[in-house]
């Protein structure tokens, strides 16, 4: 874990920082996990909804963190799962497959309010909306991210080989759908 | 003798390593460079002006504002229970302040004890009335609908309401 981290980590886990020391994490980590989110449940509103459930979570369980991993990949992890756990019971709630849902929101992001992309951009977002689950998550975090493989390893708990040949996957279907 | 060192074998052999499968990933890590440099490099998401301003806030408060927030029992329920357990309970406290001989239960009227209570005349503890009561039903005329539980719920501290209860 770096330097950084570890210092942020005792601040968090000592009552009498702890209320400092969050406020430095919500701001340090807010966007990055808000648009991991974000590419995930499509929408702002239910990203938002996430983003905050997740730093609830993290609050409520930082004190039992053993700093196993980076504490960027532990929080990072927490908003994945939070964000597969909303998909999940919005498409419950809905009766459809999580894929129908993801690539309905896709469908209909021409009149979001908060999607500003050129038809290309949508292309690409309906692309990766009919992806399986896992593809888009490393597509996402590959391209969009620039995220280490080492990293979505930690994250993901998946090997980098299985994520490269996911990535790969991913990019092949990707090209095909845009050059349809 | 310096061409002997030299001619050693170990030293042509390479110390650098490589991870594990590397090779047979290059190719396709070469591929997928080369078709997404022509992908679109922004998503197209955009959030509400100044969103990332208040959302820090929002999240102070849902969490380290709200521990250790004490709230103040609402009077719902405690109307609710009230006029059910304080009939019974009452008459504890006037048995144990009137004379035995002319005052009985049967000849003591609910509602006097309810006009006593209205009054202010006796004070009643609703915790103490539902301990002694704990297997009084509810009167079913006492409908709530779920709007009315919503707007109850939307104005307590439920974390509140478990500390004070804790605390009594």
């Amino acid at each position: 874990m770096p330097a950084t981290e570890i210092k942020l980590l005792e601040e968090l886990q000592n009552k009498s920082t702890q209320e400092q020391a969050f406020r430095k994490l919500i701001r340090e980590y807010k966007e990055r996990l808000y648009w991991h989110i974000r590419k995930m449940v499509i929408s702002h509103d239910d990203a938002d909804d996430v983003l905050q459930n997740t730093f609830i979570k993290i609050y409520r369980n930082i004190s039992s963190f053993k700093g196993e991993s980076k504490l960027y990949s532990w929080m990072y992890r927490i908003a994945t799962n939070e964000a597969i756990t909303f998909i999940n019971k919005r498409a419950k709630e809905s009766q459809v497959d999580v894929s129908e849902l993801i690539a309905s929101r896709a469908e209909n992001l021409k009149a979001d309010t908060y999607f500003d992309g050129d038809d290309i951009q949508l292309k690409l977002q309906k692309a990766i909306a009919i992806l399986p689950q896992k593809q888009q998550l490393v597509f996402n975090m590959k391209y969009f991210d620039e995220m280490k493989y080492q990293d979505m390893a930690e994250i993901l708990d998946t090997s980098v080989g299985a994520l490269k040949a996911s990535y790969h996957h991913a990019v092949k279907k990707i090209e095909k759908f845009l050059t349809e | 003798m310096k061409n002997g060192i030299l001619n050693n074998r170990n030293l042509k052999e390479s110390v650098f390593k490589t991870p594990e499968d590397y090779f047979e990933s290059v190719e396709a890590s070469v591929f997928d460079k080369l078709v997404t440099e022509k992908f679109p490099e922004k998503d197209g998401f955009t959030t509400p002006q100044s969103y990332f301003d208040t959302v820090e806030q929002s999240i102070f408060e849902k969490t380290v504002s709200k521990k250790g927030k004490v709230i103040r029992l609402n009077s719902f329920f405690v109307k609710r229970f009230l006029p059910v357990a304080a009939a019974a309970s009452l008459l504890i406290l006037v048995l144990l302040n009137y004379n035995r001989k002319q005052l009985t239960f049967e000849t003591l009227a609910t509602s006097d004890i309810e006009n006593w209570i209205d009054q202010g005349l006796v004070e009643v503890d609703p915790y103490q009335l539902a301990e002694v009561y704990s297997d009084v039903d509810l009167n079913p005329d006492y409908q709530t609908n779920d709007d009315e539980i919503i707007e109850y719920l939307d104005g307590t501290d439920i974390e509140g309401l478990i500390i004070e209860t804790q605390q009594q």
